[in-house]
């Protein structure tokens, strides 16, 4: 024990890597988060220019149940440490047709929306209601079993207490049709309409898979908009900033510049880290948020590698990145009529950027296009400058360009982007811009250490999920645990959190042997 | 006497093995020259579906090792 300056060092201060500190921190363990740049939060972030202060990755709170759960095993209240708000209108979304509407939370409200853009769908609407209402029941009711002490929260007695509920029953069905089928096709089952359709289809984005490769469980993202979207005060970095006060009120520490360049092994097991000035901090065990390809190909090494592992880590896909454009306003515009404006196209033009572009490296027109936008400073003006306003808007492009390098035009698309969101959703936006910055794929993997700039890690696909996706516990490295989007469950703040309670759990379990 | 019958039965069955492993074989590189041709049918798109899926089918059980 003494040989170790720390119980535990972690690489990365993601929410995953905070979610492990915290946990560990208040199991009484001497804990050390390494941040290679100088702000925490990762994936879910901000930057801060001037006062414009975009977010960066996650752009709103989904799931908060589990935020709560996280809270309960740290033994606190979340309303202590968090101060979020609903949103709503949840989006203000634009179509090809020109068709502008504010999709609000209300089921029955948005039964009316459904009903002006094609009264035959408000029948499929219902039914898709009524599907996803008891998933979300299920979802819910796994979540309101008490949490139990944190080693025992990976246990499968557990998870069979979560799961196997009487009420969960009438989910089934409904969970194992979703569960067989991909997205699209569960949203053409319910609605008739193109456009409907597609505003019901595209948030699969979120979890960066097209609708064809994605689980048509995801269309329950879509419902949960009805049941809130929910923005932190202070922005979505509140919620990293959270964890590392509740860290640091237990003990732990973090330090930020400090780029972890290898995990030191001996003997197969990690017994911590060196930093690329040539420091090294010995450890216990070691927890990585990192990329699980970093972790593996760069910090574990190659040369400790077996073969299988190593073609695994090297084959394993990334997801799609999310470039953004940030964009700081010299006055409020009132056309930035919700939190979030989402621009969508047609449905064949939808298609076409998968199979006619994204497949091929190639980049669309910016008008055939579809964008996210988010307004941090919408529900939240501290966010920008007094009177002015910050956009941040995601877009789908792939990582290699078949023709281009992403340095050469980063600025000439972003302003070429620009010009379309002026025509398409906000007159006058072009002239109204005081700063940009154009964070492409390249650019996120440089800022965030990123692997193809894929904010969710791994894909989200069959293949590259449950036993397919890297262990929390490594098979490889004795004593080297994973957190964050690349292990179980995958991408998303709620999933990063139960991600980093299950690392915590299993170390908490092996501590003892260590 | 038993153990001479039970071998001259094993010495018959061979050449019956080899005609049937011939005949799987044969049976093989049909559905081999099937797939074959029936890709190149296919327009890119579903071809590089396909790929991936192969691909991934193929690479998903190293990932059991991680």
């Amino acid at each position: 024990m003494a040989r170790h300056e720390y119980d535990v060092v972690i690489i990365g201060s993601g929410v995953g890597g905070l979610t492990c500190g915290a946990l560990l921190s208040k199991e009484g363990m001497k804990v050390l988060v390494l941040e290679q740049s100088d702000r925490i939060g990762g994936c879910c972030s901000n930057y801060n220019h001037d006062g414009f202060q975009p977010d960066v990755g996650a752009v709103f709170v989904i799931g908060h149940e589990m935020y709560y759960k996280l809270f309960e095993l740290l033994d606190l209240r979340l309303e202590d440490y968090l101060d979020y708000r609903l949103i709503d209108p949840v989006y203000d979304t634009i179509l090809d047709d020109g068709t502008r509407v504010l999709l609000p939370r209300d089921i029955d409200e948005m039964a009316e929306v459904v009903a002006s853009i094609s009264p035959a769908d408000v029948d499929g609407y219902y039914r898709y209601c009524n599907d996803m209402q008891k998933i979300f029941d299920l979802y819910l009711s796994a979540l309101s079993v008490p949490m139990p002490a944190l080693q025992d929260v990976t246990k499968l007695s557990n998870a069979i207490k979560m799961m196997g509920r009487r009420e969960q029953l009438p989910a089934l069905p409904v969970n194992m049709w979703l569960a067989t089928r991909t997205l699209d096709k569960v949203v053409n089952s319910y609605f008739k309409d193109d456009r409907i359709r597609l505003m019901f289809g595209w948030e699969n984005l979120y979890a960066a898979l097209p609708a064809h490769r994605c689980t048509g469980m995801l269309s329950n993202i879509t419902y949960m908009g009805r049941m809130g979207y929910y923005y932190p005060k202070g922005g979505m970095i509140a919620i990293p900033k959270a964890l590392r006060k509740i860290m640091e009120l237990f003990g732990g520490e973090i330090r930020f510049d400090s780029l972890v360049e290898k995990i030191v092994i001996k003997n197969g097991r990690a017994e911590g880290v060196r930093l690329a000035g040539g420091d090294e901090i010995s450890a216990k065990a070691v927890i990585s948020n990192a990329h699980s390809r970093t972790t593996y190909l760069d910090l574990v090494g190659e040369e400790h590698l077996p073969w299988v592992a190593k073609r695994a880590v090297k084959n394993q896909p990334c997801s799609i990145p999310a470039p953004t454009f940030y964009v700081g306003l010299k006055e409020k515009m009132d056309s930035v009529r919700a939190h979030f404006t989402v621009l969508l196209t047609n449905r064949q033009k939808f298609d076409d950027v998968w199979y006619e572009f994204y497949d091929k490296g190639l980049l669309y027109r910016p008008d055939d296009g579809a964008f996210l936008i988010s307004c941090a400073s919408h529900d939240d003006p501290d966010l920008a400058p007094e009177g002015k306003q910050v956009l941040s808007a995601i877009y789908i492009a792939p990582y290699k360009l078949k023709y281009h390098e992403w340095d050469d035009i980063a600025e000439e698309w972003a302003w070429d982007c620009i010009d379309s969101l002026d025509k398409r959703a906000f007159p006058g936006l072009r002239s109204n811009v005081e700063w940009m910055d154009s964070v492409t794929p390249v650019e996120l993997e440089r800022r965030l250490k990123l692997p193809e700039g894929a904010f969710f890690g791994l894909e989200m696909s069959g293949s590259n999920m449950g036993p397919f996706r890297p262990n929390y516990r490594s098979r490889i490295i004795d004593n080297l645990y994973l957190t964050g989007q690349c292990t179980n469950p995958g991408g998303g703040v709620p999933l990063v959190m139960l991600s980093g309670i299950a690392a915590s759990s299993m170390l908490v379990n092996d501590w003892p042997e260590l | 006497m038993r153990d001479k019958k039970a071998g001259a039965g094993e010495a018959a069955e061979a050449p019956k093995k080899k005609r049937h492993l011939k005949r799987n074989l044969f049976i093989l590189a049909l559905f081999a020259l099937a797939g074959y041709y029936y890709g190149f049918q296919l327009d890119e798109e579903k071809r590089s579906r396909m790929n991936k899926l192969l691909f991934e089918g193929r690479e998903m059980w190293f990932r059991l090792f991680v």
